[in-house]
């Protein structure tokens, strides 16, 4: 019988000596030994991957905007996974709970970093190639953990591209990190990469593609740092990374006259992207130059190309399934706006942000040009990162950082006007004919270093003259924070009144700038974790904030759900998704 | 496991014994029926000596001893081993030559079922495994659809497998015939089905093997058929001619509402929906006063007759053979046209096969086989098609409405109407303008080379190559078809192109070694080797919105629609066998089987090569004694294995991901280098028992199947980013009993025989990821568990209707009068997924048939009822015909629906969109699937001409499924959806068997 075995066993391995036989490489797909074969390769694998962000667009709408304030389920959605959301009472078997999409493109970041190491190895790619492609791997990644760790807190780190079953048994490849520790990996990583901006002309990733520049198709890394600072409470740093990019138009345009640069991500006064063409950000075509005075990082939705545009679906109540709608809350924020010359409303709402579609109202930010009577004109662009949230989120940071006065400048009427003593006095710039040598600008030590001035006797026309304020650009009043029991109002003439309650003055300017976040920034994907990040910043001064927040949502809405609401978030577990394993 | 040190201390002992002197055996032969003594009948000990009887069927021969056994044989009539048993004189009744005998596999130590097809010739069938039905214990054939060719799905004593092939394997001529579809059809319900380009008019006898069947290593799991073709049996030339014409009759209809039922239930409908009384009667269909529109809707329109039809069928064949003592052949050609009972469907075949033998010296033989088929088939898309599948179309269509255009004086124009304004199509559109075109061919050809290298060693080698190439069209016109929408258009009219190649080269090279020893032991053993390269690529177009109805190609669609892709597959298999039978004194019998497997989709990885052994014995426990012929015990264990695994799935790959127009890599799986073939091990115990001179006889076999290693989609954590890996990590158990029982009940000129098979099996999965599966299919959710059948319908039990809205509220589930009460198993007063049970399960108690075959002088009357019972049937299209919640036509039965508080009934309200979920996949849509059918039933006469050019003239009466006995409400409770176990007795729309009845004449030159 063993013999027989024996016999078998030989004659088998001498016609299958040739192991060639069995080694046939499949056609239909690539195999692994193909793959990561030059820079080209490479290249694909950053395209695989943005192709891949594009399919998360509407979860990480749903995700960071139906879970804060400003959207609501409507009346008419049937998916008992966004009710979940809308209520903080979500089923481990809900959809969103499953953090497996994000996992998809992280782990595709992970295979591509770890074969660019291999290809830097072997030489199959330039150092200078392999610099930009590793560094973009890695932002995109890290802002994908980030997500992850705003919405499911504790999550397993995962940097291993799994390639084999092996690996997937292995325990020590999925180490659970808490959202505090998951942002000090990320700030450390990031921070350690090798290029940290975008990527410079002549890079073979940067082409146009069926009438699209790829130029603002991946992430901003200074603008991630920046954010990733911001979390992690260490605001220098964050306003110093953010100030990159602010200044960024000096790198755009080297000869430092032109009208782009003095407003390119400066948030300045150009009539097409202020007041009622405010909206021209969302509206215009992609690539169009005013709105690249303003757009830092999105991705085109395009008719031709799968994904399928998925906000039609979520938002429009005529062709798509309008399951999310503007907040009652966030309506009434808008149109309790009152602009400079006191007549109400903020233009950024009504037929900007949102519109009324028969009675209902319909988010428009997705959707500008989107007719429901040509249902499959589905172009549109998501905006994953702009410059007046580079602002707010820099003032975030300022105010943290104890610059109280910069903040207020850049949310309301911009540095030259808030360092000009007799517009703060007045309401009345001073104008052009003055000497302004010593006004209208910060003085003040890097990164809060602003130039704004404009005069013409002696000349100036600073860096951020043209500066005018998320809120000036709307031509909005100006906020200021309760000055009851924070400043010293004794002496009228002053026009710094000294601070006698600094931590109170930082919460009440922070409260302003997280309203102005969510009239700029509403539905865009920023509210959620805006709320987030206050909310745990504060959590030991005031745990109910958060969960003030989003009652105030259901309150507005005059939905009986707002006490339980506002109990479960009392709940800091409850923050947090389920992670569904 | 007793029987077997039995049997080797015989072998042991035996070697020992010295040979005895020779010894004369006498004896007389007769004609089982008659008595009548046969002269010219060939006695003969293999190897020892011969005889031949005289006038008066007497023989006188030498043998080694009264322990041994005679061989008997002679022209017209079948072969008798006849052991001795010490006696000097023997006495022997030979049955016909066609006679399905136990001394035909008396040395067998494995389940095998031999069939010699010499009725093949009058059958009604256009693929050859539906002959199949019913003949083979174990061997469950069910036919696909009523589409002509659409074949059969096999499954040999149950299944082994979840996600792997539960196909058989075929073998044809020696070389393995390919019966897998490489990419799907695009005609929805189709199923491609290569074994149909086997004519059974060329079919000489099929066996097929249950166990037994080692050497085929990684693609026996499912057993194995082996075809024979016909060569030529003389040298004399001869030619048979056949022609056959025949009758299908329309299906019966199924109890759908016609206009004023269906009027009614609109309007109940209407109400629930919100609409008032008014509203209601303002709408076009329910106004009655003459208007515009009155005579388009207030026609009656019976659906079902127009899209079905009776219809015609026709064939013809021609066979020569014939040749000299160096080389004979064997031709046939063949035409057949049968057409389906849905309208404009057919089938159209030709095909031709050339097989030749040739002695090219004393040691060498050749022998050819090539064969090529070419099919044209006409269908239309059956299963779940709802916008397309002309039979449910018809079924759901509003009966008020007229085929054809009407204006507002009632006059019909002659162009069809178009989709009406509930969103359905015209049925007859699709009967008139949809295309469903699939073209195939199929080259099979071989050579076969016998070299005698010595008195006892042999080498044979076979070389040949599979060519098959598919091409499929179909176009979907505007008119009349309600428009699909793509995410970026709406698509009016849609066509669509398939490709489909497959290239197979395949190489089997043994050597054989067969010796007696010492008169008493023999031994045959084969070392080979198999080797199959395989080549497949399937290629499809789709296209959307050619300029008009009349341009159906693929390229006349709008450019930035069209959409293109396939797959391309290749793997190599080789195997390394060794097989070798002993027996001893005809009486004790060990076959042990080994293969040694190494495949493209297993060994490269890691190297891992398939070992599949296998033992089984046999014991002649008694032979030619009294009134025993012969009864014998078998008992086998053995390894097979599956290799349909993927052909690159141990592989990590990458895939091409868009980002707008352009084309990234990304991560495809997470590769699992460990994987491999799925085994099976089989135990198989077996007692075969013949009497009276095999007027009786019995052949009862038990068996367990044991997969291991089972293919599973096992799911993953979601931090890996996939949803699953696959693996080798589940497994199931099989048990079952066939028993085969045959009766002569007269042996007279009147011959009857019958036999009676019988087959149940029980599967039970042993493990499984999660120890729980579910998947779904149409509407309904099967349950994949651990110590249940893998494939159970899991869904809601029902208790009734809420006789009133009172009775409703009070349970508190949120219906209302007329719902339906669904069980709330776990007591939590809410519906959900959580109460859902066990409700039905597809797979059979036992299924058979009983067979009956009179033969009286020239006239042969056969009869096959097939049957099945136990089986439970998820009935789709009804749960679509009476969930009472949209627009779509009802059957009869909602009649009988719940309308007022009190009413006590089994039938739920109408509600517009189903608020309670009464139609959910429950226990309301599974039925009992048994019948028994009159599957087929054929009159056969005789004419021998003993002068003229005609040696013969045969004609014979033929009609298939002639009665069905069953209470399963839809079509027809024999369908398969697939050879997928989670297919399984879900009835999702497929068109029906159909009677038919032909008339033939054969004639012979």
């Amino acid at each position: 019988m063993k013999r027989l075995l024996y016999t078998g066993l030989l004659c088998c391995s001498i016609l299958c000596g040739c192991k060639k036989l069995f080694d046939i490489q499949p056609q239909e797909v690539l195999d692994h030994s193909q793959a990561y074969g030059n820079v080209n390769d490479a290249d694909a694998a950053v395209i695989g991957i943005y192709g891949k962000v594009m399919g998360l667009a509407g979860r990480y709408m749903i995700l960071n905007e139906l879970r804060a304030d400003l959207v609501d389920v409507t009346t008419s959605t049937t998916d008992k996974y966004l009710q979940e959301l809308n209520i903080h009472d979500v089923s481990t078997d809900n959809t969103y709970a499953d953090p497996r999409p994000f996992y998809e493109v992280i782990m595709n970041c992970n295979d591509a970093l770890k074969n660019f190491d291999a290809m830097l190895q072997d030489k199959r790619i330039s150092n200078d190639d392999y610099i930009l492609r590793y560094s973009a791997v890695c932002a995109i990644r890290t802002w994908l953990y980030l997500q992850l760790g705003i919405h499911y807190g504790e999550i397993p780190y995962i940097t291993d591209p799994l390639e084999t079953i092996d690996a997937v048994k292995d325990v020590s490849k999925f180490p659970r990190v808490t959202f505090d520790e998951l942002l000090t990996k990320l700030v450390t990583f990031t921070e350690g990469l090798p290029y940290k901006y975008p990527f410079p002309s002549g890079t073979s990733l940067l082409l146009t593609s069926d009438g699209y520049s790829t130029e603002k198709f991946f992430i901003n890394i200074k603008c991630l740092l920046g954010e990733l600072y911001l979390w992690k409470g260490d605001y220098t740093q964050a306003a110093t990374n953010y100030r990159v990019m602010m200044n960024y138009a000096d790198v755009l345009y080297p000869a430092m006259n032109s009208e782009q640069w003095y407003e390119v991500y400066r948030v300045g006064y150009t009539a097409n992207l202020s007041g009622a063409l405010w909206s021209n950000i969302f509206s215009q075509a992609y690539g169009e130059r005013y709105s690249n005075y303003e757009i830092i990082w999105n991705l085109p939705f395009d008719k031709n190309f799968a994904p399928a545009n998925p906000f039609i679906e979520l938002c429009d109540n005529i062709t798509g399934g309008y399951q999310v709608r503007p907040s009652e809350l966030a309506i009434a924020n808008w149109n309790k706006q009152f602009r400079s010359d006191n007549t109400p409303v903020d233009q950024r709402g009504p037929n900007s942000s949102y519109k009324y579609s028969g009675t209902q109202p319909v988010i428009k930010k997705y959707t500008y040009n989107y007719n429901p009577l040509l249902p499959f004109e589905t172009n549109s662009k998501w905006i994953l990162f702009r410059a007046a949230a580079l602002h707010l989120h820099y003032a975030e940071a300022a105010n943290r950082d104890n610059r109280d006065k910069i903040a207020y400048a850049l949310m309301n009427t911009g540095i030259k006007n808030t360092y000009d003593p007799v517009y703060m006095a007045t309401g009345v710039t001073g104008g052009e004919g003055r000497n302004v040598t010593d006004i209208e600008q910060t003085k003040d030590v890097p990164p809060y270093d602003f130039d704004a001035r404009d005069g013409n006797y002696p000349q100036f026309r600073n860096v951020w003259y043209r500066n005018i304020g998320v809120r000036g650009r709307m031509g909005l009043k100006p906020v200021k924070v309760d000055s009851t029991g924070v400043f010293d109002m004794s002496d009228p003439l002053l026009t710094d009144k000294p601070v006698t309650n600094r931590p109170e003055l930082m919460n009440r300017m922070e409260d302003l700038l997280v309203d102005e976040e969510g009239l700029e920034l509403a539905f865009e994907g920023y509210r959620w974790p805006d709320l987030l990040r206050v909310a745990l910043r504060r959590q030991s001064t005031d745990p109910a904030w958060l969960a003030n927040k989003i009652a105030a949502k259901f309150v507005a809405a005059n939905d009986s759900r707002a006490e339980a609401v506002r109990s479960r978030l009392m709940n800091k577990a409850n923050w947090y998704l389920p992670f569904k394993w | 496991m007793k029987a077997l040190i039995y049997i080797t201390l015989a072998v042991l002992l035996s070697l020992h014994a010295t040979a005895q002197d020779t010894v004369v055996v006498t004896g007389q032969i007769k004609e089982a029926a008659t008595g009548t003594a046969l002269s010219g009948i060939n006695i003969s000990v293999p190897g020892f000596s011969a005889a031949i009887t005289n006038e008066k069927g007497e023989f006188r021969i030498k043998a080694p001893g009264y322990r041994g056994a005679l061989t008997v044989s002679g022209p017209g009539y079948q072969t008798k081993i006849i052991t001795l048993n010490g006696r000097h004189m023997v006495t022997a009744r030979l049955h016909e030559e066609t006679f399905n005998s136990i001394y035909d596999h008396k040395q067998a130590t494995d389940p095998i079922t031999t069939l010699n097809t010499n009725d093949n010739w009058q059958q009604i069938t256009s693929s050859p495994e539906n002959y199949l039905q019913g003949k083979v214990p174990g061997l469950q054939v069910t036919r696909r659809s009523g589409t002509p060719g659409m074949g059969a799905d096999l499954f040999m004593r149950g299944y082994t497998s979840l996600y792997a092939t539960n196909r058989p394997l075929v073998i044809v001529d020696g070389m393995i015939y390919d019966t897998n579809e490489y990419g799907g059809s695009l005609i929805n319900g189709y199923v491609n089905n290569p074994l149909a380009d086997i004519d059974i008019r060329d079919i000489d006898n099929i066996t097929v093997m249950r166990d037994g069947i080692s050497t085929y290593g990684t693609k026996g799991a499912n057993g194995v058929i082996l075809i024979t073709t016909s060569h030529a049996k003389e040298v004399a030339t001869r030619i048979d001619f056949g022609v056959m014409g025949g009758f299908n009759t329309t299906p019966p209809k199924m109890p759908v509402m016609e206009a004023g039922d269906y009027r009614l239930y609109l309007s109940d409908l209407l109400q629930s929906s919100g609409k008032t009384p008014a509203e209601i009667a303002a709408l076009p269909y329910m106004n009655d006063n003459p208007n515009a529109d009155y005579y388009r809707y207030h026609n009656n329109t019976d659906w079902q007759k127009e899209v079905t039809n009776q219809s015609f069928n026709q064939q013809y064949f021609l066979k020569v053979a014939g040749g000299d003592d160096i080389a004979t052949y064997g031709l046939s050609l063949g035409y057949l046209k049968q057409s389906g009972t849905i309208r404009r469907t057919d089938l159209g075949r030709y095909q031709t096969r050339f097989n030749a033998d040739l002695n090219l010296s004393a040691r060498l033989k050749a022998a050819i086989n090539l064969a090529f088929t070419s099919n044209t088939q006409k269908d239309k898309d059956q299963g779940v098609s709802p916008k397309t599948n002309p039979l449910y179309l018809s079924l759901i269509k509003a009966p008020f409405l007229a085929r054809q255009v009407v204006n507002d004086e009632g006059i019909a124009s002659p162009s069809l109407a178009d989709y009406d304004l509930f969103g359905v199509s015209n049925p007859a559109a699709i009967i008139s303008k949809m295309q469903d075109v699939n073209k195939n061919y199929r080259f099979f050809g071989s050579i076969r080379f016998n070299y005698l290298v010595s008195k006892n060693i042999s080498i044979n080698t076979i070389t040949g190559v599979t060519f098959d190439k598919v091409r499929e069209n179909f176009f979907i016109p505007e008119s009349g078809v309600k428009p699909d929408t793509l995410f970026n258009a709406v698509a009016y009219n849609r066509s669509g192109s398939n490709v489909k190649r497959f290239y197979n080269l395949y190489n089997d090279t043994r050597i054989t070694y067969d010796k007696q020893f010492n008169r008493d032991h023999h031994l045959i053993a084969n070392l080979g080797v198999r080797y199959s390269s395989n080549n497949s690529e399937s290629d499809y177009g789709l296209g959307y919105n050619s300029a008009t109805d009349e341009f159906v190609s693929v390229g006349m669609g709008q450019n930035l629609l069209r959409k293109v892709s396939g797959t391309i597959g290749k793997w190599n298999w080789l195997n390394t066998y060794f097989n070798v039978d002993y027996s001893f004194r005809d009486k004790y019998f060990l076959s042990f089987n080994l293969a040694v497997d190494g495949s493209s989709r297993y060994t490269y990885t890691r190297n891992q090569y398939a070992v599949m052994p296998g033992l089984s014995a046999a014991w002649l426990l008694i032979a030619d004694k009294d009134n025993i012929d012969a009864l014998k015990v078998r008992a086998g264990v053995s390894r097979t294995g599956n290799d349909d695994i993927g052909n690159y799935t141990s592989r990590q790959y990458y895939i091409s991901q868009n980002l707008l127009g352009l084309q990234g890599l990304v991560r495809a799986n997470i590769a699992n280098p460990y994987l491999k073939w799925e085994t099976v091990t089989k135990f198989n115990a077996g007692l075969d028992g013949a009497f009276y001179n095999e007027r009786l006889s019995f052949s009862l076999d038990v068996f367990q199947h044991r997969t291991t290693d089972m293919l599973t989609i096992e799911p993953v954590a979601a931090a890996t980013g996939f949803d699953h890996v696959i693996t080798n990590n589940s497994a199931m158990e099989t048990h079952g009993v066939e028993l085969s029982l045959f009766g002569r009940i007269v042996d007279r000129i009147l011959k009857w025989d019958v036999r009676l098979n019988v087959s149940t099996y029980k599967n039970k999965i042993t493990k499984i990821p999660g120890n729980q599966l579910l998947t779904t299919y149409g509407d309904a959710t099967i349950l994949t568990a651990v110590g249940h059948a893998a494939n159970l319908f899991y869904g809601y039990k029902t208790n009734g209707i809420y006789t009133t809205n009172e009775e409703a509220n009070k349970a508190g589930m949120g219906a209302k009068g007329g719902d339906v009460r669904f069980v709330d198993t776990n007591g939590d007063h809410k519906m959900d997924e959580n109460d859902r049970q066990i409700i039905g399960d597809p797979n059979p108690d036992f299924t058979g048939a009983i067979t009956n075959h009179l033969g009286w002088k020239h006239w042969t009357l056969d009869a096959v009822f097939t049957f099945s019972h136990g089986n439970d049937i998820y009935n789709y299209t009804r749960a679509n015909l009476e969930s009472m919640s949209n627009y779509n036509n009802q059957t009869l039965a909602v009649r009988n629906r719940w309308r007022q508080d009190g009413q006590v009934t089994d039938m739920p309200r109408a509600a517009w969109g189903d608020p309670n979920g009464n139609a959910r996949f429950s226990d309301r849509w599974i039925e009992k699937g048994d019948y028994i059918r009159l599957q087929q039933l054929s009159l056969c006469y005789e004419l021998t001409l003993k002068h003229g050019a005609m040696k013969y003239v045969r004609i014979a009466a033929t009609a298939n499924n002639l009665f069905t006995l069953t209470n399963y409400l839809g079509f027809d409770p024999e369908f398969s959806n697939g050879n997928s176990v989670f297919t399984r007795g879900i009835d999702d729309g497929l068109f029906p068997q159909f009677r038919t009845v032909q008339l033939g004449i054969r004639m012979g030159l």
